[in-house]
């Protein structure tokens, strides 16, 4: 059942809810989050008045629905309880709050939590919920446990402040419980962990008493507590508590005894056994009384077995007891089974266990059944005490609760992180080891002469003959025999250790807690199995000593016990049989028959052994069930006995039949190891009737499942140059070599780490070899190449250990004494010893030729760093034939008529004839291009030409003019010898050279291409002559140097123009325009001549007065107007002007007075005659004024 | 260097006001923990055979003066005791010596205080302090970061900082640089122990393995998740420095069947006094 089945199943129910709430989430993998739903129709008046009531909800078991949900399997653990409650109020008016009250099934409440509401409102249907109940922990501190939920009760207490109005109603219209659980146990460590002490402000470590009922009675203020977890056996705990503290009546009866640290309690529980004191104390009242108590798994020593079934309440004996013996049963059937009687006779009521006869405590299937029967009194503790020796089971106790698992399972936790450091705090390690039941050869005895002798020779290297005797009664079997010896040899064939290391917890805050349940596996950094190994050591118990100078003890086995307890579990499945996958039926019901009922239940085991004559042989167990009835299901009481038929059809024909009298369980040996046997048996009463053949069971003889140990790990070296990976014959830990040991296979890969592949290397696994003792195996690996070698050994049915740790190494050269490279000097050679066919063709090259002489050297590609010749030719007359030859005074080419093409003298000159390309096609540069000589064509990426070329042609004046010419496209840039470029055309610029020695020549550009006239010259002086068209011209003068005048000279065909120059002198700028020759000034003619006069222009500006104006009259009256002629530089004369001489004239019109050429200005004299006019005027007003005041 | 006046600490409370309350004696304050261990009576040969002995707990034992009038002698007093009656933790006893330096240890006091009343005016008393860790520390972090060499004979790593230590070095702080493989340091001190600690594993470029001798801890930091069973040392700690004579060098040695540049070793720690 999913999460989502359940929100669906709620919403039916009339909650309304729509979806999951969005802090759901639904982990998947170990963790899952169903289960139980339960809906209840309640409707709940309030009474009148009310403050509060309480709804006690029903209807719902949450166990089963969590069982629904794993298909039968009990949570590893819970987390916590998610409760979702929807109702309806019809007044929500005085309405307060809800609390969820989770009670056991004895009413006592566990935990309680207000319902989260999301809405109250009154009429409408209300979501509530509460999460994680029990997440941190219920009202005790204690974690939620699979018990608290047997018979939970869920109880809704709502409050109303101040009453419930008079007709309220509360109605509860579904509720939903969901339970956060694990189902299986964690991969990380989540085993409780010893309970240690440490560093603990404000906590402590209390003594509780506790009834047989869990009821806690009162807390014992105890001086002196310790405990001591063993494991697979009952913890012990002692204490001392001073008289006068403990309450009257605490320690009467039968009473439990908890440890609780820091307010938590512990798993352990312990009966109290013994409590006493001494009355000549001298302390009297306060004296201490001393306390024993056992682990709470002592209880099951309150019940023993039964062989015959008892009614208790009748007195009445039922029969026997069909379970007795057991026969092909799991552990988990036979101590269920066990307890269940014990408890219907009224043992141990509050006993609970938490296996099935299919599973373990954590869910796993039973491997192996077993078939035991019990002496009649043997108590269960020694049932269970048996099963964990005979290494059924591991089992510890949880509170009340049995727990059992398949061995090596859940408690063998590994913690690789706990190191325990010696000087860490580590306050004692003693170590004992001892060799006194050290044996080396056992003697064993059977039933009717069955004797054999194992020894060991390897162990009997070291101890010597050390001699054992062994009876086993019952086992007439031979092979039987020798098979059980050799493993009971095998665990007395090295010496025994223990270590118990005796730590400071707090001086290990962090090692001491993580400390795991006795049946886990630490590290202890004295202890090493490589540089990069520490020995996993496997804890045995954990004693603990509570008091202010608290210390821990920790008895740790390693590695030997392990295999230790392996033997003996392969010693139980030699003597008892089992099979790993068989399970029995129940006898079936069936009509009356004279002929035997079937028999059922066969289950085959077969070992292999080592015969004392060395060979290899397989012994074989079959065991089944007792036929109790006829073939028509009545009791039978004439069985004899049975018929076994056996036969291995690979290696014989033919079936073998065994008689065997009426017992379940039958030995013969030997068989032939590492074949299928078929086995089949059917049951004989004593008138020779006998009932149907079951059917053939097989398993393959001999196919023990325990792997040999694992070897050490090979030394890897380089032998005679090949990798030699050794194993030393050891296996790790020191283990023995087990007798079905067959061979051991090296793996070797290039890869760190590897994991083998039995393939052989050539078929693309690791294997590289075998061997079957301590030895090699080489392999022909390249030199310097690191190859990987790992171990693994496989017994004679193909059992496989685990790989052993990686070596690595190369093969490399050998240097031996014999001849090794360069043993063989060139002294110990013969003389003429290396003849032709010692040398293998193309053998000798490069550096093995020094220097070589030869008449004649043919040679197909002839690479050389250096070759040194007097000529070398490409043919033996190449100036006639053509030809390339290199010779001392250069290289040199002909072309087929013997004409000399190439010639490179060592002087640097050079002839290259013919077209010499940069490219052969595209972009590209060439010279002496076919049919164009003397030029040089630039082909440009589109494929346009232009060219570099030397021309030569007649001029008009049929001179010849030599010219180099640029050309692109039809546009040319030609530098010629003349500059009549006759048979040219278009813009050219002609003549423009320079040498070294004269300055530059007068070049002209070439523009009238009708009259090949130049239209721009420019002479040495740098003076620029243009011809605009026609024959007026344009100069531009070198500037007078009186004045660094620049000066433009205009000059018509008649030689007639003037010159325009810039002259600064005095602080004036001025454009003087002059004659053609610069002497005169010329005239210059205009349409009109304006002077500037803007206001904008002019600063000071001021009207003139009347007196000014005046004074403007008087000058023009006395400044005298002149007649003259002007000089002419050309000597002609000129016509007579008038006018004013600037040096006559009032200054004020004066420009230039001091320079050479004074001039007049215009402006300023016209308008000196406006003020000459205006003051006529004004004169001449007033006369007339005057005038016409006379009249 | 002028001397200055000593001065003495529990805790933060300072014990040389010097003006009503100091220490007045010099005696009993600079003993030193006595050796641990015994040296072994081997039948038939002549004297014992020696052991290499460890330092037990320290004492030292402050007289202190008090007062100037009966009233406040009495509230010194009474401030006193708070200070340094700590019986459910450990003081810090700090002083600063002559030189100037500071030290410190953790102390407790065990025994009873009895003062002697100097009329009514003051009191007298002697405080005698336990050091269960034997040893004084001084207060200031000594960092040593020596790069590694490519000298295949290993860097050498100066520990010149911590060697005006009188007392072992018990809790350094070894810290490696990768890259480097298999790392080893060795004491190769003059009349060192000799002592080394290796790690059989990888410390790869950008990581860092720290071996915190104070605490046992291995930590890796750049991604390092170092595995505890690779470290192997010969000593009783990761690595243990004992103290060098005058004018003798603490020198490791570090040396790797791999090193790459940018490999580095760095030592964090205090100096270490007997007293």
């Amino acid at each position: 059942m999913a999460a989502t089945d359940l929100l669906y199943a709620l919403s039916a129910a009339g909650a309304g809810m729509g979806g999951a709430p969005s802090y759901w989430t639904n982990a998947g993998g170990a963790i899952r989050e169903p289960n139980g739903l339960f809906a209840v129709n309640t409707w709940k008046n309030v009474k009148r008045g009310a403050t509060h009531q309480q709804l006690t909800l029903t209807g719902y078991d949450p166990q089963a629905a969590i069982l629904a949900a794993t298909g039968g399997v009990i949570p590893y653990s819970l987390d916590f309880l998610h409760v979702q409650v929807t109702f309806t109020l019809t007044d929500a008016s005085n309405f307060s709050s809800v609390d969820v009250l989770l009670l056991d099934a004895d009413g006592n409440q566990l935990a309680t939590a207000p319902l989260y509401l999301l809405d109250t409102a009154a009429g409408i249907t209300t979501l509530g919920w509460v999460n994680y109940i029990g997440h941190n922990g219920l009202d005790d501190g204690q974690p939620l446990t699979w018990d608290d939920l047997a018979g939970c009760q869920i109880v809704l207490d709502v409050d109303w402040s101040p009453a419930a109005q008079i007709g309220a109603t509360f109605a509860v219209d579904a509720v939903g419980m969901f339970v956060s659980y694990t189902v299986d146990p964690p991969t990380t460590p989540l085993q409780p962990p010893t309970a240690v002490p440490v560093q603990a402000p404000g906590g402590g470590v209390t003594l509780r008493v506790y009834d047989r009922d869990d009821n806690r009675l009162g807390t014992l203020p105890w001086s002196k507590l310790s405990t001591t977890i063993v494991r697979n056996d009952l913890a012990a705990l002692s204490a001392e508590v001073p008289k006068g503290l403990i309450a009257t009546g605490l320690l009467d009866g039968e009473r439990y005894l908890r440890v609780a640290v820091n307010g938590r309690e512990t798993d352990d529980w312990f009966v109290l056994d013994d409590d006493g004191d001494d009355d000549a104390n001298e302390y009297g009242a306060m004296r201490p009384v001393a306390i024993a108590g056992t682990g709470v798994g002592s209880i099951l020593d309150w019940g023993v077995v039964y062989s015959w079934q008892y009614d208790p309440t009748k007195g009445t004996l039922l029969g026997l007891d069909p379970n007795n013996g057991f026969a092909g049963k799991t552990p988990g059937f036979v101590l269920r089974t066990l307890i269940d009687a014990a408890k219907a006779r009224g043992c141990f009521p509050q006993l609970t266990y938490s296996f099935t006869d299919d599973v373990d405590s954590a869910g796993r299937a039973w491997p192996t059944i077993y078939s035991k029967t019990y002496d009649i009194g043997t108590s269960l503790l020694k049932v269970l005490t048996d099963a964990a020796t005979d290494g059924w089971v591991d089992w510890e106790m949880t509170g009340f609760r049995l727990d059992c698992y398949v061995p090596d399972t859940t408690l063998a936790l590994d913690r690789p992180d706990v190191i325990l450091r010696l000087g860490k705090g580590v306050t004692q390690a003693p170590r004992k080891r001892t060799r006194k039941s050290t044996r080396t050869a056992l003697l064993a005895n059977g039933d009717q002469g069955a004797t054999v002798e194992v020894d060991d020779p390897t162990a009997a290297v070291t101890y010597g003959r050390r001699e054992g005797y062994e009876g086993r009664s019952g086992v007439t079997d031979v092979g039987t025999l020798t098979a059980a010896t050799t493993v009971s040899l095998a665990r007395q064939t090295d010496a025994h250790e223990a270590l118990t290391l005796e730590i400071d917890p707090y001086a290990m805050p962090e090692e001491a807690p993580a400390l795991p349940r006795p049946g886990g596996y630490i590290r202890y950094d004295q202890r090493r199995l490589s540089p990069t190994e520490l020995e996993p050591m496997r804890v045995q118990s954990v004693a603990i000593d509570y008091g202010d100078a608290g210390k821990v003890s920790v008895e740790l086995n390693d590695l030997w016990v392990d295999a230790d307890i392996k033997r003996a579990r392969q010693l139980d499945a030699i003597l008892n049989g089992s099979t790993a996958n068989d399970r029995v039926p129940q006898p079936q019901d069936a009509p009356d028959s004279l002929a035997p009922g079937p028999v059922l239940g066969l289950g085959l085991e077969s070992t292999a052994y080592v015969a004392p004559d060395g060979t290899l042989g397989a012994q074989m167990t079959a065991s089944w069930v007792q036929v109790t009835q006829n073939a028509d299901g009545s009791t039978i009481d004439d069985l004899a006995g049975y018929e076994l038929q056996w036969r291995q059809l690979d290696v014989m024909s033919g079936i073998n039949t065994i008689s065997i009298n009426a017992i379940t369980l039958y030995e013969w040996s030997p068989v032939v190891p590492g074949v299928q046997i078929d086995v089949r048996i059917r049951a004989i009463d004593r008138w020779g009737n006998g009932s149907t053949w079951s059917d053939w069971t097989s398993i393959m003889a001999g196919a023990d499942v325990t792997p040999p140990p694992v070897p050490t790990a090979p030394v890897v070296d380089n032998y005679l140059g090949l990798y030699r990976a050794v194993w030393d014959g050891a296996f790790v830990g020191g283990l023995a070599r087990p007798p079905d040991l067959h061979h051991v296979e090296v793996h070797l890969s290039q890869i760190d780490g590897f994991t083998p592949d039995a393939r052989p290397i050539e078929d693309g696994g690791t294997l590289a070899g075998s061997v079957f003792a301590a030895g090699p195996v080489f392999r022909d690996t390249p030199y310097g190449q690191t190859w990987y070698a790992k171990l693994v050994a496989v017994d004679t049915v193909g059992n496989r250990s685990d790989p052993s740790d990686q070596s690595s190494g190369a093969s490399g050269q050998v240097v031996e004494a014999d001849v090794f490279d360069g043993a063989i000097g060139s002294s110990k050679l013969a003389d003429l010893a290396v003849i032709t066919a010692k040398i293998d063709d193309l053998a000798v090259n490069n550096a093995k030729i020094g220097s070589m002489e030869v008449g004649k050297l043919l040679a197909g590609t002839f690479t050389a760093q250096i070759i040194m010749g007097g000529t070398i030719s490409t043919s033996a007359d190449p100036t006639t034939s053509g030809g390339v030859q290199i010779n001392g005074l250069g290289i040199y080419a002909w072309n087929s008529s013997g004409v000399q093409t190439v010639a490179i003298d060592t002087a640097g000159n050079a002839t290259l004839t013919g077209t010499y390309r940069t490219a052969a096609s595209g972009q590209r540069v060439e010279i002496g291009v076919a049919g164009a000589t003397r030029q040089l064509v630039f082909y440009s990426p589109n494929g346009q030409q232009q060219y570099l070329r030397s021309e030569t042609w007649q001029n008009q004046a049929n001179s010849t003019v030599e010219a180099l010419s640029i050309r692109a496209g039809t546009q040319a840039l030609i530098l010629a010898t003349s500059d009549n470029t006759a048979s040219m055309w278009g813009w050219s610029l002609g003549f423009i050279y320079r040498d070294d020695f004269s300055v530059w020549s007068a070049p002209s550009v070439l523009g009238d291409t009708a009259n090949q006239r130049e239209r721009v010259t420019i002479n040495s002086n740098g003076e620029w002559t243009l011809w605009p068209g026609g024959g007026g011209t344009m100069h531009f003068l070198a500037q007078d140097v009186s004045t660094s005048s620049p000066r433009i000279q205009f000059v018509n065909p008649s030689g007639f123009g003037a010159v325009i120059k810039a002259v600064y002198a005095n602080s004036v700028a001025r454009i003087e325009v002059r004659d053609v020759n610069d002497q005169g000034f010329s005239n210059v003619y205009a349409a009109a001549f304006t002077v500037n006069s803007d206001l904008g222009a002019k600063t000071d500006v001021r009207a003139v007065d009347e007196a000014d104006a005046a004074a403007m009259l008087t000058a023009v009256l006395d400044t005298k107007v002149h007649r003259y002629r002007r000089i002419r530089y050309d000597g002609s004369d000129a016509a007579e002007e008038i006018g004013l001489v600037a040096q006559r004239a009032p200054k004020q019109i004066v420009v230039g007075a001091s320079n050479p050429d004074p001039g007049v200005d215009l402006y300023q004299m016209n308008t000196m005659l406006w003020g000459a006019v205006q003051t006529l005027g004004r004169r001449l007003a007033a006369i007339e004024t005057r005038g016409g005041k006379k009249k | 260097m002028p001397a200055i006046r000593e001065r003495w600490f529990a805790d933060d409370y300072e014990l040389t006001d010097g003006d009503v309350m100091d220490v007045e004696y010099r005696d009993g304050t600079l003993v030193t923990p006595a050796a641990r261990g015994s040296n072994v009576v081997v039948n038939n040969r002549t004297g014992e055979q020696w052991r290499p002995k460890r330092h037990g707990p320290g004492t030292f034992t402050l007289q202190v003066w008090l007062g100037t009038y009966q009233r406040q002698a009495q509230q010194l007093w009474d401030d006193l005791l708070a200070a340094v009656v700590q019986p459910h933790r450990l003081v810090t006893w700090r002083r600063i010596t002559a030189a100037g330096e500071s030290r410190y240890c953790y102390g407790e006091v065990v025994g009873a205080l009895q003062p002697t009343a100097i009329g009514q005016a003051a009191y007298r008393a002697s405080i005698d302090v336990v050091v269960p860790g034997g040893y004084w520390r001084g207060d200031q972090l000594q960092v040593v970061t020596v790069p590694a060499g490519a000298d295949p004979a290993g860097t050498v790593i100066d520990l010149g900082a911590f060697s005006s230590s009188t007392a072992m070095l018990e809790e350094l702080s070894l810290t490696l640089t990768g890259r480097l493989v298999s790392p080893q340091l060795s004491d190769i001190t003059d009349r060192g122990r000799g002592d080394w600690v290796s790690y059989n594993g990888v410390v790869d470029t950008g990581q860092g393995l720290t071996l915190d001798n104070a605490t046992w801890g291995i930590t890796g930091s750049g991604g390092l998740v170092p595995d505890g069973g690779l470290v192997n040392y010969s000593g009783d700690r990761f690595l243990a420095l004992a103290a060098t004579p005058p004018g003798v060098k603490h020198q490791l040695l570090l040396t790797a069947t791999e090193i790459d540049p940018g490999a580095a070793v760095t030592v964090t720690g205090y100096r270490s006094y007997l007293v």
